[in-house]
């Protein structure tokens, strides 16, 4: 059916527009953010392929384990944004 | 304080880039030319998540007579081994947070 | 008429090829741990497309396995990076030196 063609476009697109974002985005936390949204994309994508059970795995133990602790070790290792390391770091 | 989000400056990544696009060419190229059949998909008497959770424990044909159970492998195995990795996993974040603890202070 | 297996597969090359190149680029350890998620998450593409394919679950219990451990790798890699900034004051990657001849 072609309407599953354009849903898989679009979240395809979703996919790879917010993963690019995920390694361009200068900031820890904006891309920790991204990778929420490529993530929960990707379990939409499980969902298109039948695979339900799995896309409750990938938004539990991902969006709800490995997210939650990118959030503890952005939020742990940040320091207090200065002008020079805003410029120096990547 | 929010702030725009801005971009690594690219000046600097440009061979990476080069390298990460060449690999996706080469990749794309292999994929285009492989040359799939229709895909099976599943039959919509089985239930998906019974047949993982008789997999997982090395019972996959006693679940049912379907295709789905029948050409599905079985993973005791590897259920097992994944489970001295995690313990494995556990010990050792124990371990860097321990360590981390009492000797701190020195380098 | 579903989606065609080469267009999965071209999505998790992407997916796949862009957390390459963010552990090329970046030198922030956190970024490292986010992009091998990526590359993980691109592989978990291409077994569950797979098996789906294929008409069996193989492919799903590999993901499931995956999954489990990419888990445990986030939870040591943190205890690691948690270490690094107590001991460097920073996590950028190219700081620490202590151990380089």
């Amino acid at each position: 059916m072609v309407l599953e063609q354009i849903a898989f476009g679009l979240f395809a697109l979703i996919t790879v527009a917010s993963s690019l974002g995920v390694v361009l985005v200068r900031d820890v936390w904006h891309a920790a953010l991204l990778l929420g949204v490529a993530l929960s994309s990707v379990a939409i994508h499980y969902v298109m392929l039948q695979a339900e059970f799995l896309a409750a795995m990938q938004i539990l133990v991902y969006i709800g384990g490995v997210l939650i602790l990118i959030t503890f070790g952005v939020m742990l290792t940040r320091r207090e944004p200065t002008a020079e390391s805003q410029e120096v770091g990547t | 304080m929010t702030t725009r989000p801005r971009l690594i400056d690219l000046d600097r990544s440009l061979l990476p880039g080069l390298i990460a696009v060449a690999l996706f060419g080469v990749m794309a190229a292999v994929f285009l030319a492989a040359g799939f059949d229709d895909v099976t998909g599943f039959a919509d008497s089985a239930s998906i998540v019974a047949g993982l959770g008789y997999a997982l424990v090395g019972a996959a044909d006693s679940a049912g007579t379907e295709a789905l159970y029948r050409n599905t492998e079985n993973f005791l195995v590897a259920l097992v081994l994944i489970g001295v990795l995690l313990d494995a996993a556990l010990d050792g974040s124990l371990m860097l947070a321990k360590r981390d603890d009492e000797g701190g202070d020195g380098e | 008429m579903t989606v065609a297996i080469e267009l999965y597969l071209l999505l998790s090359a992407a997916v796949f090829c862009t957390g390459l190149f963010g552990i090329l680029v970046r030198r922030n350890a956190l970024m490292f741990l986010m992009s091998v998620e990526l590359m993980l998450n691109a592989a978990n593409i291409n077994l569950v497309a797979f098996a789906f394919y294929h008409g069996n679950l193989t492919g799903q219990v590999f993901a499931l396995f995956a999954i489990g451990l990419a888990a445990a790798e986030v939870a040591i890699g943190i205890g690691i990076i948690l270490v690094l900034n107590r001991n460097f004051d920073d996590i950028d990657v190219t700081e620490a030196t202590t151990m380089r001849w």
